[in-house]
């Protein structure tokens, strides 16, 4: 398997990604604004078909399309405050209606490669992007890792505190867009949003410590992705799927091993 | 020195005037008290001072960064928030990486409100009061300059708030902290050297010995 090319690239991208999008997304989960990842992976959809109609990289487009939605809803965040998931809605709608509507005009192979992904398939210019993005998060969540603690807690109590809330959240909210509209055409816009959100939901079943849930989260996303890409190459699936299949599986395993525990204890009382 | 300068301060909520015209000053050191019914403006203008709420008119002018705030309220999110005691007092202290002596000073104040015992506990599985500790305990331990304090002992029982109030008195005394404290309790005001009553949009200056 390893003799291949595109198989060393497509562990790498999955190791670097399996890497960042869970530490993007424990802050999305923290900030109830889990279904943003959806909403911004739909928007890269829209992305797409934009790039595709105009004839200009799909790539760059959804991410620009990506970063002006984030802002939307980090922006909107605050107009709604008891209302957040509100903004994520309506742009998870707009993308939807907008990625639907422009895909009638866009090649339709093109189109579903970034629907369902194609990790396989990377060119240079993503691999590099990835490269890039895994620096730049892998950095930003270093030097902002108790920062962003405090305002995923507190968002008031940090400002008072003297961190620059709204300077970390617009680079936070800048990186996720990003890494999200790169992702999209790797494992594909549709796997993106579950990848962000399941690796934490699983990590959340096991520890209930901020640091833990950090790193665990990581640990099965990286297992998942890795053995995700073996199953997929030795079964012949779509990579994407299978990722996301397996995630979803370690989640539900995880959640029984958690009932038995939780059944063998109260039988103990 | 003045702490906080307060001038002629107005805050309008759509059409309706919730604070008209308040003034006051803190200087180094000062215990604020105020006072005042549930709906008075009380929270809004704490609220004010701390720039989280823009104001209609009027200045206010607070001559230090090193401020650190207690609200009354406890989010939901406070409850299912994976974090431990340690983790959550330990945001108050600005370091990438906390060394010995941080970790010592954080141990010291686990310690006086009584926290210490739990600091490893997760602080989705703590009590009302225990969490409301918790927050005080982090807003103090960076040692700030002023320490504005809104219903804190809301959730507490007796022995902890009046032990809560003992060590307020304390900070303010020895560390020259100023405190800003509000309460709807008149008795947990009795070691305020300047006690206001917010009533009529305004605020008044209250002479009366507790």
């Amino acid at each position: 398997m390893l003799q291949y090319e595109y198989m060393k690239i497509a562990f790498a991208v999955g190791l670097m990604l399996g890497v960042i999008l869970p530490l993007l997304g424990n802050i999305l989960v923290l900030k109830n604004l889990s279904l943003s990842g959806d909403a911004m992976s739909h928007t890269a959809l829209a992305g797409v078909a934009i790039g595709l109609v105009s004839g200009i990289n799909p790539l760059l487009t959804a991410i620009a399309l990506c970063v002006i939605a984030s802002i939307t809803i980090e922006f909107s965040r605050k107009m709604f405050k008891k209302y957040s998931d509100l903004a994520v809605a309506i742009v998870l709608s707009a993308s939807i209606a907008l990625a639907g509507l422009l895909s009638s005009w866009a090649n339709s192979a093109n189109f579903n490669s970034y629907l369902f992904g194609s990790i396989v398939l990377v060119n240079k210019l993503e691999l590099w992007l990835v490269i890039a993005m895994f620096f730049i998060v892998i950095f930003w969540s270093i030097y902002s890792y108790r920062k962003m603690f405090y305002i995923v807690f507190d968002e008031e109590g940090a400002k008072i505190h003297g961190i620059n809330v709204d300077f970390c959240n617009i680079i936070q909210t800048i990186l996720t867009a990003v890494v999200i509209a790169v992702a999209s055409k790797t494992i594909g816009a549709l796997m993106v949003a579950a990848l962000i959100v399941i690796p934490c939901a699983t990590a959340m079943q096991l520890s209930k410590n901020y640091h833990k849930t950090t790193f665990i989260s990581i640990l099965i996303s990286v297992l998942c992705i890795l053995s995700g890409l073996i199953m997929a190459y030795y079964l012949k699936t779509k990579p994407g799927a299978t990722i996301v299949l397996l995630s979803v599986l370690v989640l539900l395993v995880v959640l029984e091993i958690k009932n038995i525990i939780k059944k063998r204890n109260q039988k103990k009382i | 020195m003045n702490i906080v300068e307060v001038k002629d301060l107005s805050f309008k909520y759509e059409t309706d005037t919730i604070l008209e015209k308040l003034s006051f000053t803190a200087e180094l050191g000062d215990y604020i008290g105020i006072i005042g019914v549930n709906g008075s403006g009380k929270t809004t203008l704490i609220r004010l001072i701390l720039g989280i709420i823009p104001y209609t008119k009027g200045s206010i002018k607070i001559n230090t960064n090193k401020i650190s705030y207690v609200s009354q309220s406890m989010q939901n999110k406070d409850m299912t928030f994976p974090a431990s005691v340690f983790d959550i007092v330990s945001l108050g202290i600005d370091k990438k990486i906390l060394r010995k002596s941080d970790k010592d000073t954080i141990n010291k104040i686990l310690k006086l409100f009584d926290i210490y015992d739990i600091k490893n506990q997760i602080i989705s599985s703590l009590s009302g009061g225990q969490l409301q500790k918790v927050k005080i305990a982090l807003a103090i331990v960076s040692n700030p300059d002023l320490l504005v304090l809104d219903e804190p002992t809301a959730g507490m029982d007796t022995d902890s708030e009046k032990s809560f109030i003992n060590y307020i008195t304390m900070i303010n005394r020895e560390y020259n902290t100023t405190i800003i404290f509000i309460s709807h309790k008149l008795s947990n005001l009795s070691e305020a050297n300047k006690l206001y009553k917010i009533a009529n949009k305004g605020l008044e200056k209250v002479n009366a010995t507790i």
